[in-house]
């Protein structure tokens, strides 16, 4: 008995130690880390059978989300004496105020009294003048009248070399155009004064108007009109996420949709509140009667890739109406014919197709494929 | 937390009842086995032996030789029973013990109790070896069971259903019902296979008994005669 258990001790200890060695850990599985997808079961035909709802059918909200309204139209430019950028509205307040004392200012020159003085002191005027005049004369073409004044030398020589500095210098346009208007109007005598002091201010600041508009308003447009766009596609995907939603809600759809408009809430069902598209089994069905009536050509069969599409028209009794035709071949005339006498043979019989929904099997394209048979 | 799912690991890692329930069992296939070498080895010994013996008993070799060369030294087998019958034998006409009839049939009882005798160590631990068959599965099953009910409960308290909780508890407690079909399978082939050898052994040697028997009666007969005719002359 002492020899048995020796030995069945060493067998076991040599079977448990092979063991241990050799089948200790069996490898564990590979998984790749898959982030758990929440899934929500949609049939086909909620999905399929969603429609505006019923006319009649209660309102279940807010017909429509708040009303769309059209973008205010631009602002007129607005410049301020030479400055390329447009200013927002409170400057170009400020700019007025200034403008109405530049109305004030001509006042004193309608009275022809003052203006006799600036001639006879030259240079001191002249040094204020040359400033106003520079802009314009580079501006606006159609003054002449700086050339009239020519006619004094010395204010003429003060003008041209006066205007680099005013070029340099255009903040004080805005400052002093009074002086400007008196030594102007002096050639031009009396009846032009009293034109002059409407037109000549607002040229000044004026001229510069209409080349800051037509430069800069496009763009401004452009961005605006982006901006407008860019709102429009956030109400579009709002308006989107809005279906989406609806489509994946398991409620019935009823009135009162979602869309952004004023209109109607609900166009209504024309007959019956499902959808009018045959149901996957509905159409496994008419698969499957067609497929019964068709023997496939010795010539197609196990071939993969031959694909036939017959469209053919029913009748209200869902019989063939006309003749089927073949709207893509497959290049086996025999197989696109087996196809043709499938769908004749069945049709004149009549499918099974449920009679609600004439609208959606009225017109039917069947794809014949052969390899599909045979799974 | 990472789970060591060697074996040495999962039994480690079980529960203190699976724990002793897979060391019982380990212990009964270590007895197992060490019984099925013993009795594979005593068997292969005893056919050797009777094989010898019959070859010796009918080379027509004298009896009483024969029990001479017997009697002095330990027997098995049928040497032990015909040991046994000429003893009997012996003492009897030793002692001028006149019925053959009451001769022949203490001869048969001296041989029986020597057949049974011999045949109670051939088959002693064999009981084993059917217990160990039978209910090593079930022992296991119960260590089974035990360890995917303790894996639960631990489940239950860590609110996670995930395999991987749940896997390491049920392995541990599976290896349980491993080990025990381990023992169990070979003790109950081995069972069958040593009983019905034993029992060919039986056969021969209660074949030779009654034999020896006949033989015995027989000359019993040819005394009880010789002495009548010497009676009657």
């Amino acid at each position: 008995m002492r020899a048995g258990l020796a030995t069945s001790v060493t067998l076991h200890v040599l079977v448990l130690g092979w063991g241990l060695v050799n089948i200790s850990a069996p490898a564990s599985f590979e998984v790749d880390d898959v982030e758990a997808l929440p899934v929500e079961l949609v049939t086909a035909a909620e999905l399929t059978q969603i429609q505006e709802g019923a006319k009649d059918a209660p309102k279940d909200g807010p017909s429509s989300v708040a009303p769309t309204e059209p973008p205010e139209p631009d602002p007129d430019a607005v410049n301020i004496g030479n400055q390329e950028k447009d200013q927002s509205t409170p400057e170009t307040e400020t700019q007025k105020a200034v403008e109405v004392e530049e109305a004030r200012l001509p006042d004193p020159t309608d009275v022809p009294l003052p203006r006799p003085a600036p001639r006879e002191e030259p240079t001191p005027v002249v040094e204020d003048t040359p400033e106003p005049e520079a802009t314009p004369a580079t501006e606006i073409a159609p003054e002449p009248e700086p050339k009239e004044e020519v006619v004094e030398d010395p204010v003429e020589e003060l003008i041209t070399e006066a205007e680099p500095e005013t070029a340099s210098v255009p903040e004080e346009v805005t400052e002093e155009p009074a002086p400007e208007a008196e030594p102007e109007p002096a050639p031009e005598e009396t009846p032009k004064n009293v034109q002059l002091p409407d037109q000549l201010p607002t040229p000044q600041a004026r001229p510069e108007r209409p080349q800051a508009q037509t430069a800069k308003t496009p763009e401004r447009k452009k961005e605006e009109t982006q901006q407008a766009q860019s709102s429009a596609t956030q109400e579009e995907t709002e308006e989107k996420s809005d279906e989406v939603a609806s489509l994946l809600n398991r409620e019935q759809g009823s009135g009162g949709g979602s869309k952004a408009n004023n209109q109607q809430a609900s166009a209504g069902g024309s007959r019956t509140t499902t959808g009018n598209t045959l149901t996957q089994s509905e159409m496994d069905s008419l698969r499957g009667q067609i497929q019964a009536c068709w023997s496939i050509p010795a010539s197609a069969q196990g071939e993969v890739g031959l694909k036939v599409s017959v469209q053919f028209q029913l009748n209200q009794s869902a019989q063939l109406e006309g003749k089927p035709r073949v709207t893509s071949s497959s290049g086996n005339r025999q197989l696109d014919d087996s196809a043709v006498r499938a769908v004749a043979r069945c049709g004149s019989q009549g499918f099974q197709l449920p009679a609600d929904k004439y609208d959606s099997w009225r017109d039917v394209v069947v794809n014949f494929d052969p390899s599909e048979m045979f799974r | 937390m990472e789970h060591d799912v060697s074996i040495l690991g999962l039994f480690l890692q079980a529960g203190l009842i699976v724990k002793m329930v897979m060391i019982g069992l380990l212990a009964a296939s270590i007895w197992t086995w060490a019984i099925i070498v013993d009795k594979t080895i005593a068997f292969k010994r005893i056919r050797s032996q009777l094989n010898r013996f019959e070859e010796t008993f009918w080379s027509g070799q004298s009896l009483e030789e024969l029990y001479r060369t017997l009697s002095d030294r330990k027997t098995s087998g049928m040497g032990s029973l015909f040991v046994a019958a000429m003893r009997e034998w012996k003492k009897s006409y030793e002692r001028g013990a006149r019925s053959p009839i009451s001769l022949q049939s203490r001869i048969d009882r001296a041989m029986d109790v020597a057949l049974v005798r011999e045949m109670d160590r051939l088959e002693s631990r064999l009981g084993f070896l059917a217990s160990v068959g039978s209910i090593a599965v079930y022992v296991g099953l119960f260590g089974t069971v035990i360890g995917i009910m303790t894996s639960f409960q631990a489940i239950a308290g860590s609110d996670s259903t995930n395999l991987a909780v749940v896997a390491p508890g049920i392995a541990e407690a599976l290896l349980a019902t491993a080990i025990g079909l381990l023992a169990a399978i070979p003790a109950l082939l081995a069972y069958n296979k040593l009983t019905t050898d034993a029992g060919k052994i039986g056969s021969r040697l209660e074949a030779f008994a009654d034999e020896f028997s006949g033989i015995l009666s027989r000359q019993i007969d040819e005394r009880a005669s010789q002495q009548q005719r010497t009676a009657a002359e």
